[in-house]
């Protein structure tokens, strides 16, 4: 095997993980959770249309399916729960309505 | 000595020039359970070196260590994680094996093997329960989702009262502890009931998490409220 096929593999086993990594920046993300999986709608503080985009998903939301929408930072260690879009918020899952079971 | 599954065919015989020598093995290791490993090898393409290597990780006595570290005599495998097999002498780093086992670990955290305990999540195809794994891996960490999958359950500490909650997928109550002393159970769902399993424990995390006084309010609690609970409100 020479060096180029060999780095050329590892690299392989490595791609994920970079791009995991370059995925970590300041962007804002919003869980919405549905019988599909959750959808993911991101947004970016400094660009108005993705924000504005973000806002407009997290009202339709609580409108239409009276859910509940909370913030969490980062890791999942603490959160808070919300009333209206927060542009500065780290994590955001959205959540429908939950009742005592 | 056995090698684990895909590590299986590595052993001394494909790497039959390599000579090793594992100082700490036999018997005893250092009080981190850290192994040191000289090496001595010139074989697998010449891409591996002499050196000495130290395991990165726990292991125990008669176990085959597991460990991950820095080849100091080369540079073009920066962070390899390999396998040491005292028995058979040999050390084996192969591309292609680290991919594999790479991808097989990934596969794992989404779909437990069939192995798991009785009390472990289901292999599942479900794309929108995959997906709600991975929503929870994201908040929880790696370590703490595998034990997700193999125990079928989350352990969550309120930051406020410090109550820890056992939280179950799908249709299930929360178990209440304080100081390990179960307390009340506690029922609450999605009037959806079509979400994935998985979406259940994300939402009762983070309604624990960001606010507990709501969680009670809405679930149907048997059992005594804790008495924390009622002092933080």
């Amino acid at each position: 095997m020479d060096r180029v096929t060999f780095e050329r593999m590892l690299y392989e086993g490595m791609k994920d993980r970079l791009k995991e990594h370059e995925e970590e920046d300041d962007m804002g993300t919003m869980s919405i959770l549905s019988q599909k999986g959750d959808e993911t709608v991101r947004w970016d503080k400094d660009d108005p249309a993705s924000v504005e985009n973000a806002r407009k998903k997290f009202l339709e939301f609580l409108a239409e399916r009276k859910g509940m929408a909370i913030r969490m930072n980062e890791d999942g260690q603490k959160g808070d729960k919300m009333t209206d879009f927060d542009p500065d918020a780290e994590r955001v899952v959205l959540m429908p309505l939950v009742v005592g079971g | 000595m056995k090698l684990k599954n895909a590590y299986q065919r590595w052993s001394s015989d494909n790497c039959a020039n390599t000579s090793l020598t594992l100082p700490t093995y036999a018997g005893t290791c250092d009080s981190t359970n850290n192994y040191t490993i000289d090496y001595d090898s010139t074989s697998i393409d010449a891409w591996m070196g002499s050196g000495t290597a130290q395991t990165g990780s726990s292991a125990q006595d008669n176990q085959i260590a597991w460990g991950s570290w820095e080849w100091r005599s080369d540079d073009r495998v920066p962070n390899g994680q390999f396998w040491i097999c005292s028995g058979h002498g040999s050390i084996v780093a192969d591309p292609k094996m680290l991919k594999k086992a790479e991808m097989e670990r990934r596969r794992r955290e989404l779909l437990p093997s069939a192995g798991a305990t009785r009390f472990g999540l289901p292999q599942t195809d479900n794309l929108a329960e995959l997906k709600a794994r991975q929503l929870l891996k994201s908040f929880i960490g790696g370590e703490r989702f595998r034990r997700y999958l193999k125990n079928g359950f989350i352990s969550v500490t309120s930051p406020v009262t410090g109550l820890v909650y056992q939280i179950f997928p799908g249709h299930r109550s929360v178990v209440v502890r304080d100081k390990g002393k179960r307390t009340a159970s506690c029922c609450i769902v999605f009037k959806d009931k079509s979400l994935p399993p998985t979406d259940w424990v994300v939402m009762r995390m983070s309604l624990i998490i960001a606010d507990e006084t709501t969680f009670y309010e809405k679930a149907n609690v048997s059992g005594q409220i804790p008495e924390r609970l009622r002092k933080a409100a």
